[in-house]
């Protein structure tokens, strides 16, 4: 199965994951954010360029179930699959498990937090509201639950074989 | 020195992805067709997928619902009994309430909503979004007649307006969405407002310094759209009764809170009201060209 076909099989699993299976399981209300989630394993795992690509891809699928105008969800995929990109290789080449699932955690809070921010600078003013800054939080310990499984996927995907922590992008990119 | 050039080479793609994103974005911002029929495509693609994943999950969804719903149901049940025997009480007051109500809407030239053709729709998913949730999916599009902006009601009156309406689906934004302002009539002192939603878990607000201090306004008082040519929705579909009445003594103007009489919660069905002001602009000038 080639390279492009595996990320597009992981991404539309995970997006049908979050629109049929996640928007009715909430916790308080709040669902995970699987897609963000998938773009940032893309960014650990195969580096910025690459991370933002899948974000843009993700982001653009699940802007077709969102009532938010096209190119939202993207641009705040783009930004983080690419930052996260940046700091896998930059930052937390030899970091532990805890440290990347951390760096996840806060990655989905940066990005839920980008999508929010440039959609009310767009006049989407209705995405903020007074329980913003527990959406954020609980999206994202939401999300972390199944971090391991899509830094796994991603992984899989971009046919890198490493288990460990030490972040696979080095290979690719600092060689 | 591989590396600088690859980073180079990175920034540019980002440069590039999000000059993508941002054209899109101004594109279906000003409802561009092709990008329309590319959403309408890409939307048919992941389709059959979605259709399995809606097959395979949707056991755990409604056993997730219930078991996370269960307290909430208990408690709208008693809240159901007690409002079950207030109305029995109710409607014995009410045998006259239907004549006088007709007289009302003579007398206010209100239409009923059963003048105009309606489409009922099926509410085939709910918000699958953590920050925009005052939104559902129904199963109708324009190949049903829907345009954007049209009234959606159920039996206990306005819920929303339809929008991004696609071949075969559609979106209703509620009307607690911060987003919806709606031309009001307070019935019984007859004084028009603007309605504005003010989010989930907050009731719709009338006037925020346009209601005079001199307006009777009562708790209970009905509240309907007003209607009128620019407005996107008929005049007389009951929105709710007024809540609450808070009453500013220095600006001399007076703040309402209105209860909306439809359910919010757990729409299944909606009817949506076909209704198309323009046309009613055209009507209106070729019955008066005929006229004249």
């Amino acid at each position: 199965m080639g390279l492009y076909l595996r990320v597009g099989l992981v991404v539309v699993v995970a997006l049908v994951v979050q629109v049929e299976l996640f928007s009715d399981t909430r916790i308080f209300g709040v669902m995970p954010e699987l897609l963000l989630g998938t773009t940032i394993a893309a960014g650990w795992a195969a580096g910025p360029e690459r991370g933002a690509l899948v974000g843009f891809g993700a982001g653009i699928l699940y802007d077709l179930y969102l009532p938010t105008p096209l190119g939202l969800t993207a641009i705040a995929y783009v930004l983080t699959g690419f930052g996260v990109g940046v700091v896998a290789v930059t930052v937390a080449v030899s970091g532990e498990r805890i440290v990347r699932r951390l760096i996840s955690f806060a990655a989905v809070a940066t990005g839920m937090t980008l999508f929010v921010l440039i959609g009310v600078l767009l006049g989407q003013s209705n995405l903020y509201s007074d329980r913003f800054f527990f959406v954020v939080f609980v999206a994202s310990l939401y999300t972390a639950i199944f971090t391991p499984l899509l830094h796994r996927a991603m992984q899989w995907a971009f046919g890198v074989h490493s288990d460990d922590a030490r972040s696979p992008v080095r290979l690719s990119v600092l060689e | 020195m591989a590396a600088p050039r690859r980073s180079g080479r990175s920034r540019f793609s980002l440069f590039i992805l999000l000059l993508l994103s941002v054209t899109l974005l101004t594109l279906d911002a000003r409802d561009f067709g092709p990008v329309e029929r590319l959403k309408d495509g890409l939307a048919a693609v992941v389709s059959p997928v979605r259709s399995l994943g809606d097959t395979a999950f949707s056991p755990i969804g409604n056993a997730w619902e219930n078991f996370s719903n269960s307290d909430d149901l208990e408690a709208e049940n008693e809240r159901l009994r007690q409002e079950l025997e207030t109305l029995r009480a109710a409607q014995i007051d009410d045998a006259g309430a239907a004549e006088r109500l007709e007289a009302l809407e003579t007398e206010l030239g209100l239409r009923r909503t059963l003048e105009y053709d309606t489409v009922v729709a099926e509410v085939i998913a709910e918000s699958i979004s953590n920050f925009d949730q005052l939104v559902l999916e129904i199963n109708r599009g324009s190949s049903d007649g829907l345009v954007d902006g049209m009234p959606v009601v159920t039996t206990g009156g306005l819920i929303g307006k339809v929008e991004d309406t696609g071949t075969r689906t559609a979106r209703v934004r509620l009307m607690t969405d911060t987003q919806m302002q709606i031309g009001v009539l307070i019935v019984g002192p007859d004084e028009p407002g603007i309605m504005a939603g003010q989010g989930e878990d907050e009731l719709p607000i009338i006037g925020n310094g346009t209601i005079p201090i001199r307006v009777d306004v009562n708790v209970g008082d009905v509240v309907v759209t007003l209607g009128g040519s620019r407005s996107l929705y008929p005049p007389g579909l009951p929105i709710g009764t007024v809540a609450q009445v808070d009453v500013d003594q220095g600006s001399l103007e007076q703040t309402l809170l209105v209860e909306p009489s439809a359910s919010l919660d757990r729409v299944e069905f909606v009817t949506v009201v076909l209704y198309d002001p323009s046309q009613l602009d055209a009507e209106a000038d070729e019955s008066a060209e005929s006229g004249g």
